[in-house]
């Protein structure tokens, strides 16, 4: 009896579950194994025939000069957001731990831009940067000029994006219990030595968190570029999701297009899981 | 009386300072949707000699700003509700067979899928979209922001599910309930905080929403406002002054939104780091 009451729950339970699996496959799983099958056709992206044309778009991958500067932006991009964002981020949590005037107001005003799309934020500052800073530090445009154009589209993403982590950060400290920071104390720490002996050990998840989520969509980062640049000047914003999409929209060569996308995902994850072990591993050894 | 110390003071100018630059663009887009184009050339900063609210008569009139907010009101409406209604089943079904491998593999698939980049589905989807003819639809776009907000929603769910006492649900089965009314009448609404956390992050994701917006909605009759305001924008870099009235008028909703559903964005965004 209950042997045939367990198994029917299971079933019972298993419809709960069914629309997700179905939403699932809809919008993940097919499209996920249909692009596989893609990558080794010769699809144009816009023709209702393609022919299979073998690994052919996978070696082109690996021998295709065109893709060294979007993967060289990417990185750049990628490692200079996630440096300067768990900075500032981290740098302005610790701050805010001490009391201050309209400490909240603070709090939100750095907050509130998460609020706003990736093409408002990119509108916003694109004009800042061309109109205004410009005009006042009788500088060149940032977004303007090939050289620094990443650092532009690294000021914008900041803007827009660094509550999140500051949030993360900020209850990570908070989470600390006060016993340890009034040990420190009476140890006779000053700040900086509470902040390396105390905080930093402490925050290890959040570090994981912050680090890890920040590279990972950094290095997939498309709607701000999209929206600030388009990939210019020249290219020389032109990101992989950037060099994908275009593939798809503008040199119609949908089918190596998404070999690149693949080997793209492979390395991304690689790298997510790779990055995400070797902070879990730190974090048990500091505790 | 406390020792005045030169670095706490630093550090309060950096926060302070930081918090200007941060309001700024606020501050500055308000001002330039005021300005006439000739007040603006002549300095960018300067306050307005009257406020011109023609900007405002414009934008409304060209930047097709009623028609995208009921798109994004319709769009963000639809994925929430779906991401909702689908992952709070999936969610309770999970916590509740955690023993069973089947169900826990599924979690781990789910979790896998959260690192796939959209890039990778991009093409596929256009072509699967293509041949469905639903690209160009509202509710093809619903579906898959709702799709790609699912791992997510349904790992906060397995989270706070797995909390719940399940006596509760024993007695009521023991009293004849089925799962249905189980879920239903006890546990949906035990778990209404992670519901409202989860609705108001996809909210504001679905709002936002760039990659399958730029992918799907096209065409100007179904466009969402960051795809309206994508072209606008792009059309409209000669005259600031009304494309800063269109970027003001649809800060205003959003924003509104945020502060009042702060608690819980940070709630949500913050969920797992302090746990580990």
């Amino acid at each position: 009896m209950r042997g045939n009451r367990s198994a029917r729950d299971t079933r019972t339970y298993f419809l709960f579950v069914l629309p997700s699996i179905l939403l699932f496959i809809f919008a993940i799983g097919y499209p996920f194994v249909s692009g596989i099958n893609i990558a080794f056709t010769d699809w144009d992206g816009i023709s209702k025939t393609y022919n299979y044309v073998g690994f052919k778009n996978f070696a082109k991958v690996f021998s295709d000069s065109s893709i060294i500067k979007p993967i060289r932006n990417t990185l750049v991009f990628a490692v200079g957001y996630t440096t300067l964002n768990n900075v500032l981020a981290l740098t302005l949590a610790v701050f805010l731990m001490k009391k201050m005037v309209g400490k909240n107001l603070v709090k939100t005003i750095f907050f509130i831009p998460m609020a706003l799309s990736q093409v408002l934020a990119a509108f916003v500052w694109s004009f800042i940067d061309k109109q205004i800073i410009s005009e006042l530090l009788g500088t060149r445009s940032l977004l303007g000029n090939p050289k620094t154009v990443i650092l532009g589209i690294i000021i914008i993403a900041l803007w827009n994006q660094v509550g999140s982590n500051l949030m993360i950060y900020i209850a990570g400290l908070t989470n600390i219990s006060s016993e340890y920071y009034e040990a420190a104390k009476i140890d006779g720490a000053g700040e900086w030595q509470t902040f390396r002996y105390v905080m930093v050990p402490l925050l290890g998840p959040s570090f994981t968190m912050c680090i890890v989520l920040t590279l990972t969509t950094a290095l997939r980062e498309f709607g701000t570029v999209m929206a600030a640049t388009g990939g210019g000047p020249a290219k020389a914003s032109e990101t992989i999701s950037i060099f994908i999409y275009q593939n798809l929209y503008s040199y119609q060569k949908a089918g190596y297009g998404q070999a690149v996308a693949i080997v793209f995902m492979v390395i991304l994850v690689a790298v997510g899981t790779g990055l995400n072990r070797f902070f879990r591993n730190r974090e048990v050894e500091t505790q | 009386m406390k020792k005045w110390k030169l670095s706490t003071f630093l550090q309060k100018v950096f926060v302070y300072g930081m918090a200007i630059i941060f309001v700024s663009p606020f501050l500055i887009s308000v001002l330039l949707s005021f300005k006439s184009k000739q007040e603006t050339a002549k300095s960018v900063l300067a306050l307005p000699e009257v406020l011109h609210f023609e900007n405002y008569v414009e934008a409304m009139e060209k930047a097709n700003i009623v028609n995208s907010m009921k798109n994004s009101l319709v769009v963000t409406t639809g994925s929430v509700l779906l991401v909702l209604a689908v992952a709070a089943m999936a969610g309770y079904g999970i916590a509740r067979q955690y023993h069973k491998k089947a169900f826990r593999l599924y979690e781990s698939v789910l979790m896998g899928a959260m690192m796939i980049p959209f890039q990778t589905l991009m093409i596929p989807l256009y072509r699967m979209y293509k041949d469905l003819g639903l690209l160009n639809t509202r509710f093809g776009a619903i579906v898959l922001i709702a799709g790609f907000n699912m791992p997510f929603a349904i790992m906060m769910f397995i989270g706070f599910i797995r909390t719940l006492p399940i006596e509760l649900e024993e007695a009521a089965y023991l009293e004849g309930c089925g799962k249905a009314k189980i879920f239903t009448k006890i546990v949906f609404p035990l778990m209404k905080p992670i519901t409202v956390t989860i609705a108001v992050l996809d909210a504001l994701w679905a709002w936002n929403e760039f990659n399958v917006s730029l992918l799907v909605l096209q065409k100007n009759s179904v466009k969402t406002i960051p795809m309206q305001q994508y072209v606008f924008f792009g059309e409209h870099s000669s005259n600031y002054n009304m494309a800063f009235a269109a970027a003001v008028i649809s800060m205003i909703p959003i924003v509104i939104f945020f502060l009042l559903c702060q608690k819980h964005i940070v709630e949500g965004m913050t969920a797992g780091a302090v746990k580990g």
